[in-house]
């Protein structure tokens, strides 16, 4: 049992950024923000990039340049996407799928398709003991920092900012306020949550691969959906992306208890997505049915 | 109560572009300080286009002189960010300005934040005028919740946040029913009385023209291409 929490909670630290930062770009801004996946794997790049420098030096400081140089990868992503968005007047889903191309060649031409991260040490030991879950030290000290620097982010003018930018986009010039300074302050914030997310996958797994953030979209959509059908928020709420991941982890890992094949859960996370649609958010009209992509 | 006419907008002159005719050719108006000004006029005139130059919304490439005396301060209408600062519009559409999901007051207070929103906490609202407990509003209660009258007073409250010396309004109470345009009227009259604001308000009803601005209000006519401005009584 200790065996199977440990597990989800482990998942659930990998993934918390990328919920946190899907949060806030889809649900907070709700904006159909796809580039959230080439963060993904800039943050990555980025991180795995900074591991190689890093390597004569202790682990805290290896912990923490990595930390920093993949959450830089992944704003880097959204402040691509966000300035096309709003200074090409480009709808933003377009936006993300051309930044996608644009960082899919950036990768390819700095890097090999895979690369093994095995040969440098693995920043998230920060801890010599717990032998069985040795990493599990470095991604909570890593998400708890994330987490109380998210917490007072949404606390402030600039937090409040993204969910008035969601719920009313016009609201800004009115008050004489930059609207592409919200928008682009908060997708570079996502995004850059994204790319640490995808750093703590890279070193929980020892490799960077091209693909690695494609497909992700369908798993902060799933986590999204599930944590809005246990907490029911109109206003801000960071318990929807923490219940969310927890949520996700813990049926994928139910199901691998009961011997389901998990080469099936990306077709389980959609007909989970249509379940809570048509059921759950049917039957509470006040739910937002038709909000962005039902987050 | 004796009224001045110590809002004076004069010699204005503006054409949508410089090859264009001149849409205001010298146009001179005097409104009453410190009380409602209600502007009628056929659509189309220019009654809207009058409260953008007014407050300053009118982009640079448009051709625009005239100047804008408050008081015995004057100020060149070209000068748009002053005189965005002294004068406020409330859009004709309020709901533009709302935030739902969120409170009255949490709404006065996004209202006040800055142009580049900061990693401070929000304004702290000061006492809310005394003159909202009048209206019945709760101040925690969602924007949701409110009635259209409420919403309207909101908006205005939250444009007020900016402290501009005149206030205007494009047709305040068209989306109201009666009671809320009375209730809206009746507020704005309040702010002209106890906040010493003067309100320039575009309202097509004759029956809430004759309630509240008993003096007379402004028709705004196009006479042989000039377009001018006369006080009726």
């Amino acid at each position: 049992m200790l065996n199977f929490l440990m597990i989800v909670i482990e998942q659930s630290l990998i993934y918390l950024p990328l919920a946190l930062g899907a949060y806030m770009s889809l649900s907070l801004l709700k904006v159909p923000d796809l580039s959230l996946e080439t963060a993904y794997l800039m943050g990555a790049f980025f991180g795995a990039t900074a591991l190689s420098y890093v390597v004569e030096y202790s682990l805290w400081i290896g912990f923490m340049v990595t930390m920093f140089a993949s959450i830089c990868g992944g704003a880097l992503v959204g402040l691509t996407s966000s300035f096309i968005t709003s200074y090409g007047k480009v709808p933003h889903l377009l936006s993300a799928i051309i930044t996608f191309g644009l960082f899919n060649g950036i990768f390819q031409y700095f890097s090999s398709s895979y690369q093994s991260l095995a040969g440098y040490e693995n920043v998230l030991m920060l801890f010599s003991y717990g032998k069985q879950y040795p990493e599990i030290g470095g991604l909570i000290i890593g998400c708890t920092f994330v987490f109380i620097l998210y917490i007072y982010l949404l606390s402030t003018q600039l937090g409040y900012s993204f969910a008035i930018f969601g719920f009313n986009p016009l609201f800004f010039k009115h008050f004489n306020i930059s609207t592409p300074y919200v928008f682009i302050t908060g997708i570079i914030i996502a995004n850059g949550l994204a790319g640490f997310s995808g750093f703590l996958f890279a070193q929980t797994s020892n490799f960077i691969e091209l693909n690695m953030g494609i497909g992700k979209s369908l798993f902060y959509i799933t986590t999204l959906i599930l944590g809005r059908s246990v907490i029911y928020h109109t206003k801000i709420s960071i318990g929807i992306p923490v219940a969310g991941v927890f949520l996700y982890f813990l049926i994928q890992q139910v199901l691998l208890q009961i011997g389901f094949n998990l080469q099936y859960f990306t077709m389980i996370q959609s007909l989970l997505i249509l379940l809570i649609l048509l059921t759950i958010y049917k039957k509470d009209r006040s739910l937002p049915l038709h909000d962005q992509l039902g987050v | 109560m004796e009224m001045h006419k110590n809002i004076k907008l004069q010699n204005v002159t503006f054409s949508f572009s410089e090859q264009s005719k001149k849409f205001f050719d010298d146009l001179n108006i005097e409104f009453f300080e410190h009380t409602l000004n209600f502007i009628q006029g056929k659509n189309g005139v220019g009654k809207s286009t009058l409260l953008q130059v007014l407050s300053g919304e009118i982009s640079k490439e448009h051709n625009l002189q005239g100047q804008l005396q408050i008081g015995m301060d004057i100020y060149d209408l070209s000068q748009t960010q002053k005189i965005a600062q002294l004068v406020a519009r409330v859009p004709q559409n309020f709901n533009e300005i709302l935030v739902e999901a969120y409170s009255f007051v949490e709404n006065l207070q996004f209202a006040q934040m800055s142009r580049y929103p900061t990693l401070f906490q929000l304004p702290v609202k000061k006492q809310l005028p005394s003159l909202i407990k009048k209206y019945g509003i709760d101040n925690n209660r969602p924007v949701s919740l409110l009635s259209g009258g409420q919403r309207q007073i909101l908006s205005i409250l939250m444009v007020l946040e900016r402290s501009p010396k005149v206030l205007l309004l494009d047709e305040p109470t068209a989306a109201l029913d009666e009671e809320n345009a009375n209730i809206v009227m009746n507020f704005l009259q309040d702010l002209c009385m106890h906040q010493d604001l003067t309100v320039i308000a575009i309202v097509h009803n004759h029956e809430l023209v004759a309630k509240y601005a008993p003096q007379g209000y402004f028709e705004l006519v196009n006479e042989r291409t000039k377009r001018t401005i006369r006080f009726i009584e």
